[in-house]
């Protein structure tokens, strides 16, 4: 049941959290990933038996609403689960064998919860206990980019996207006034404002995956460290924002707009990614557009199937995470240069290395095109032609790029990387058990394996090189100026608004005024009493006017 | 239930004569009002059980026979709502004297003035008749002006008239329709049978405009927030701060208790007015702060937008949220009080160790951790029990006026997003870092008794009460 795996997750994350001595946390972090690795082979045989259960218990009770949290299993949120449950896995073990954490137990810790937060957010049953779930990954997400001044707009824009996910469930809460999930479809039949509300979540989900026009923000995650931007990109917000398009699939269909809008982003998205993939020297610049890219094809295939999850789509999932592996590794034997005009010198270092990383991504490919060609078919067609054009080509010019480019002059890599054999054996095992289920006549792979390496030779590398020379290609200084031009514009409306309002018309018009109103009053007053005779007369009259009032008003009663 | 009401009321004026007999220049005032405000939690905590237990419903604790002829009886009660809000008081006022600088903590007026001020907020916030109501409601102008005008450091002292004058002014609105009820009930009344009193229209519009005009002048609405933002900018020291910041409370509270009393029906049609110049002032405020670059210009306008959240939700929705707007407020108050003396202790360490504003936190580890944990209450993530009753607050404002859901969601996420952008630019450090700063970071007994904050805010997301045995 999945109410155990939360609560062994969670107590898993609390040891983790133990801060220890350099020794100690060497030994917490290997019984955190052990742990955690006998966790996830629990949660398969369960997965496997197909165990169903509701775990509900009353959160809150209030007079205006009652809020419940529910843990619901069965075969469908174990299968949406199982993917991140495996990256989540496989990135723990990578934190032990590349040792490139100072407190690997803590970071161990920091993604048993983020497991925790994504499976509240399948299992969830309600509005509070979805968002809540939402926001708690973006608030792990932060620990997981652990520098966060350096992604500000990342944190900014998810924040954004939090807050219109929130109004919206408001707004359908509000509607239908219910917090249950399943009333969805009440407001599909009497909502208000139904495109609005579908347009305002949808580009809330959008700017989570970082689609083009809200690209920026995730673009910012090459500050930090690989490992760290490719956990967040497949364990944080895009994950999240997948679970909530597949969950909230009811309400975006209200617009009629929806699949204009779904199919023009990702089309774009997709497109714009794989040019940038191609021209951007920047190599974590790269692989975070490689990894928008297979977003948006994810997005497409979810709505194509009818927002019903596939295995199919967690194994490509965990492929494409393989492939941001290797690519890490590459990066890693490349005393991690950020610049892929860098690396193109340094093929000949490592040959070893970079022999196996060439051998795990062939791999990779051929399952990633087995998984496909199960999924085929006529509606989906071309958009899976399309990206897999597009991945093989931009990925076959610059892996060409690394390995092929001609030698200008001999560079050695300045540390000493020993071959990770471990993580190679890892890598090739989990290929080859994606490739189990290989069929001699599956054409898309042995395609594949033909068309991948003839690409890469037949590449013009040196030719392509010259994009990466081009200064307006590799600022992207529009985009940066288009989100400053928006804050900027903000700011000026309120110290425009300020300036009017506050000082313009409260101060100088409403002020002063009122003080020439008192200064009057003054003065009219201080001529009635300089006068001799009729001040006196005139106050004293008054007075008596004021009394006679009073008295005629209450009639001498008091009571 | 009866002995704790009147000790409840009793203590913070013990406090008060304690302080003034304290020795000038010393520490001692300080800790006997640390002492007094934790020994009034003490029996807030001791009494809120039983307040629970009973639900929604007031209780009445203690009476007090004043006046015999003139048919003048003192009342005083709780419920849930308002020993919340005491509690958030005393908390915040916790805060305040706990981020009292070395030298601040020996400023004797300062702290008597807060006790007294403390005493007026317990009053005020159980009071059960009208004639005690009006006494606290007005009680607490002085403390707080004296306050505010002594260690405020006022740049304008013509703001500081301005805004006497509308504490003034509110407290003679409240007074007439204190005397109108008075007139027509031949004596004292209690708040919940105010709407039983029969009156002509023009009396009963008469205390109606009264009674929100006092209210209102304590709120920052537009056009009121200027001179509360005038005399706010200022202010250096934390504990003034927070009871200038608390006074909008009063004006909340106030509409709490009297709106669905005595809005006469011919007065309604102003609801929609008072609706528009909330939303246009929450939007106005959020759009000023995101203008500022420095953080308490921003936290000034993030209070003002949330107060005016509670002002609409009070007018526009009906009782059944009044526990939802209790937890809520409860968790602000904490939440603005922390964020009020952290960025004061930046600005200070700042002041002292002539390095960059921008990037400040990044010298101060434990701090940060702190200003970081607030910040995210303050946003709305779910780290407290203020996530979810924004929630069902704002889902049922939609339900109440889309329009007003639609410019209240803009306000809050323009603040949020102003704020949460300011903690970044604290925490990013310079790129020309200079390794000779060094910033004195906050002792261990402030991290330990913010992390207990830290702790009471976590574990109200599970259960808001859950301090209640």
């Amino acid at each position: 049941m999945i109410i155990y795996t939360v609560l062994l997750l969670f107590i898993i994350g609390a040891l983790s959290s133990i801060k220890t001595g350099v020794k100690v946390d060497k030994a917490l972090a290997f019984v955190s990933f052990t742990s955690l690795f006998v966790v996830f082979a629990d949660f398969c045989e369960s997965m496997i038996a197909g165990e169903t259960h509701t775990f509900s218990f009353m959160w809150n009770t209030s007079q205006g609403q009652d809020i419940k949290f529910d843990i619901v299993s069965n075969p469908y949120n174990y299968a949406l689960i199982i993917s991140c449950f495996a990256i989540t896995v496989l990135a723990c073990l990578h934190n032990l064998l590349f040792r490139y954490e100072e407190r690997r137990a803590a970071y161990n810790a920091v993604l048993c919860f983020n497991l925790i937060a994504l499976i509240l957010l399948i299992t969830s049953n309600n509005f509070v206990q979805l968002i809540s779930a939402l926001f708690i990954t973006d608030i792990l997400a932060l620990f997981l980019i652990n520098n966060s001044a350096t992604c500000r707009l990342f944190c900014m824009m998810n924040m954004l996207a939090d807050m219109m996910l929130f109004m919206v469930m408001a707004i359908i809460n509000a509607r239908v006034d219910s917090l249950d999930l399943e009333q969805v479809l009440l407001y599909q039949q009497n909502g208000i404002h139904t495109d609005w509300t579908a347009l305002v979540g949808l580009s809330a989900i959008f700017i989570k995956f970082g689609f083009f026009v809200f690209h920026q923000g995730v673009i910012e995650l090459k500050n930090i460290r690989f490992h760290r931007m490719q956990n967040v990109m497949f364990l944080s917000s895009p994950f999240a924002a997948l679970i909530l398009l597949s969950k909230f699939n009811a309400l975006w269909r209200v617009s009629a707009y929806f699949t204009l809008y779904l199919d023009v982003m990702c089309i774009v998205t997709g497109v714009w990614a794989f040019c940038h993939s191609v021209w951007v020297n920047n190599y974590k610049t790269k692989t975070i557009y490689w990894m928008t890219a297979f977003w948006a094809l994810m997005v497409e295939l979810l709505r194509l199937s009818d927002f019903m999850w596939l295995p199919q789509y967690g194994n490509l999932i965990l492929e494409m995470y393989v492939f941001v592996t290797a690519l890490y590794l590459i990066y890693y034997y490349n005393n991690r240069r950020n610049l892929t005009t860098q690396m193109m010198q340094l093929r000949l270092t490592h040959k070893k290395c970079l022999a196996s990383i060439l051998l795990i991504i062939m791999l990779m490919i051929m399952a990633s095109a087995q998984t496909l060609s199960t999924i085929y078919n006529a509606k989906n067609m071309f958009y899976i032609l399309g990206f897999a054009v597009l991945f093989l080509l931009s990925v076959a010019l610059v892996i060409g790029q690394i390995y092929f480019y001609p030698r200008r002059h001999h560079v050695t890599a300045q540390h000493d990387m020993t071959f990770k054999w471990a993580v190679f054996a890892e890598l090739t095992v989990l290929c080859v058990w994606l490739l189990r289920t290989l069929q001699s006549e599956n054409y898309a792979v042995w395609g594949s394996v033909i068309v991948f390496p003839a690409l890469m030779l037949l590449m013009p590398v040196t030719k392509m090189r010259a994009l990466y020379d081009i200064p307006f290609l590799q600022e992207n200084k529009f985009w940066d100026f288009s989100y400053h031009r928006i804050v900027r514009s903000l700011r000026m409306c309120g110290r425009f608004a300020g300036l009017l309002i506050d000082r313009l018309f409260l101060e100088k018009v409403m002020l002063s005024a009122a003080t020439a109103v008192s200064v009057a009053c003054i003065r009219m007053f201080r001529r009635l009493h300089g006068s001799p005779f009729f001040g006196g007369l005139t106050v004293l009259c008054l007075l008596g006017g004021v009394l006679w009032y009073s008295y005629q008003s209450a009639r001498g009663n008091n009571g | 239930m009866v002995d704790l009401m009147s000790i409840l009321l009793i203590i913070p004026l013990l406090g008060c004569m304690f302080a003034l007999f304290a020795r000038k220049n010393d520490v001692n005032a300080f800790y006997v009002t640390i002492f007094t405000i934790v020994s009034d939690m003490a029996v807030l905590l001791c009494l809120l059980p039983n307040v629970v237990r009973i639900g929604g419903d007031a209780v009445n604790g203690w009476t007090y026979q004043w006046l015999m002829p003139m048919n003048v009886e003192l009342s005083f009660g709780a419920d849930v709502f308002s020993m919340l809000l005491l509690l958030g008081v005393y908390l915040a006022l916790l805060i305040g004297l706990v981020g009292l600088l070395p030298q601040q903590r020996k400023s004797k007026s300062l702290l008597l003035s807060t006790l007294y001020f403390a005493w007026c907020m317990t009053g005020f916030l159980t009071a059960r008749d009208m004639l005690s109501f009006y006494i606290f409601f007005a009680g607490m102008v002085p403390p707080l002006v004296m306050s505010v005008g002594n260690f405020g450091n006022v740049r304008k002292m013509s703001s500081l008239y301005v805004f006497f004058a509308l504490c003034f002014v509110g407290a003679l609105m409240l007074l007439t329709a204190t005397l109108v009820i008075y007139r027509f009930n031949h004596g004292n009344i209690g708040l919940l049978e105010i709407a039983l009193i029969r009156m002509p229209k023009y009396a009963a519009l008469v205390v109606w405009i009264g009674v929100c005009a006092a209210f209102l002048s304590r709120i920052p609405i537009w056009p009121l927030h200027h001179w509360f933002s005038l005399v706010c900018g200022g202010i250096k020291n934390p504990l003034v701060y927070i009871i200038f910041n608390l006074m909008p409370l009063t004006g909340i509270y106030g509409f709490m208790r009297f709106w669905q009393l005595t809005v006469p029906e011919s007065a309604e049609v102003f609801l929609p007015i008072m609706t528009t110049f909330g939303v246009l002032t929450m939007l106005f405020a959020a759009f000023i702060g995101i203008s500022h670059k420095d953080f308490l210009p921003k936290l000034f306008s993030y209070s003002a937008v949330y107060y005016l959240l509670f002002l609409l939700v009070i007018v526009l929705l009906d009782t059944k949220y009044a526990q939802n707007i209790a937890y809520s407020l409860f968790i602000f108050l904490i939440v603005n009080a922390t964020l009020t003396v952290s960025e004061l202790w930046s600005e200070n360490a700042c002041a002292e160790s002539k390095c960059d504003y921008r990037g400040i936190l990044a010298y101060m580890p434990k701090l940060s951790k702190v200003f970081a944990f607030f910040v995210l209450v303050a946003v709305g993530l779910p780290i407290s029990s203020m996530f979810w009753n924004n929630f069902v607050l704002i889902s049922a404002l939609f339900k109440e006026n889309f329009a007003a859901g639609i410019g209240v969601m803009t306000a809050i996420t323009l603040i949020g997003m102003g704020i949460m952008f300011e903690l970044f630019m604290m925490r990013s450090l310079p790129e020309n870092i200079d390794s000779e700063v060094w910033v004195e970071d906050i002792s261990d007994k402030q991290t330990a008794f913010f992390m207990a904050i830290v702790v009471l805010l976590f574990l109200s997301f599970f259960d808001p009460l859950w301090f209640v045995f």
